[in-house]
């Protein structure tokens, strides 16, 4: 296993953490993170698999409680903008989807306004935008899901373009207040 | 009676687990997953979980202080260390825990 590239799972497993901390002062939040990174890290080095290095780490919403405990915080984290800006992505990425099926079904079966109709009936398929431009263009139908999409999956420092990309192309289907929430992930 | 036997080891390593970590830190310097190793080896902790928050709130307190090792080959480590700070807690510690553990043991003794 290549020692450099961080496993999914870990990155995973500290985004979690992260997300679990976020009312903590942002030194310790930073602090915590680096030392499980480099424990997991090192562990990884010694010959140890991602699952036994997690494994003994312990599931992360308990290890998130132990911060907590420690370190004098409530018990459960106050319900923040991250996981309002999840459940608006979730939505994002719904209806990116349903949009992109709506357009491309209308792409598939109505006409160009710019081609004069012909009389044959062979000719129908022709008509059509996809007929006429080919099935790549029913493609352009998705990409607000893809850019909602992206913006789940990206690296935490990618995602800001992404995430301004994203409140352009999709304002008509949500609030200002949701594409600010969702700048909230890195701000 | 192994459930018992677990809760109970699990309830008193629980009160003696940081300073356990100050007794490691005072023969030497060490780095997280060293420390993660000598604790469980020595059957002190089940979980590396548990460690890495206490280390947070010890740091908080000023028991141990950290710094960064960059190995001109290697990966940066954060080695943690006892601060004078910890050092008393240290003595405190083993005085109370003489005092327990005699107690305990005397007790003990007794009844069997």
């Amino acid at each position: 296993m290549n020692a450099n590239r961080t496993p999914q799972q870990l990155t995973r497993y500290l985004q979690t953490l992260e997300a679990s901390l976020a009312d903590a002062p942002t030194s310790a939040r930073h602090e915590i993170l680096a030392d499980v990174q480099a424990h997991a890290d090192d562990a990884l080095e010694q010959g140890r698999t991602i699952d036994k290095v997690l494994a003994a780490l312990g599931p992360v919403q308990e290890h998130a409680a132990q911060y907590r405990s420690e370190l004098g915080l409530p018990a459960e984290p106050p319900i923040d903008s991250r996981r309002a800006s999840t459940i608006l992505h979730g939505a994002a990425v719904i209806l990116g989807i349903l949009t992109g099926c709506f357009v491309a079904f209308l792409m598939l079966f109505s006409g160009s306004p710019f081609e004069p109709p012909r009389s044959h009936v062979n000719d129908l398929m022709m008509k059509t935008l996809v007929g006429l431009h080919g099935l790549g263009l029913a493609l352009f139908a998705f990409i607000p899901a893809l850019l909602a999409v992206l913006s789940l999956v990206l690296p935490q420092k990618a995602r800001m373009p992404v995430a301004v990309a994203n409140a352009g192309s999709s304002r008509q289907s949500r609030s200002p207040r949701s594409a600010c929430s969702m700048c909230r992930l890195r701000c | 009676m192994e459930p018992a036997r677990e809760r109970i080891a699990t309830n008193i390593r629980k009160g003696v687990l940081e300073y356990c970590v100050l007794s490691l830190l005072s023969q030497r310097e060490m780095y997280g997953l060293e420390l993660a190793n000598s604790l469980v080896v020595r059957g002190l902790t089940a979980s590396e979980g548990s460690l890495y928050p206490l280390l947070a709130r010890m740091r908080e307190a000023g028991a141990v202080e950290t710094r960064w090792e960059s190995p001109e080959n290697g990966r940066a480590r954060r080695y943690y260390a006892i601060t004078s700070n910890g050092t008393a807690l240290l003595e405190v510690f083993a005085e109370v825990w003489g005092d327990i553990a005699a107690q305990v043991d005397e007790l003990l003794k007794e009844q069997a």
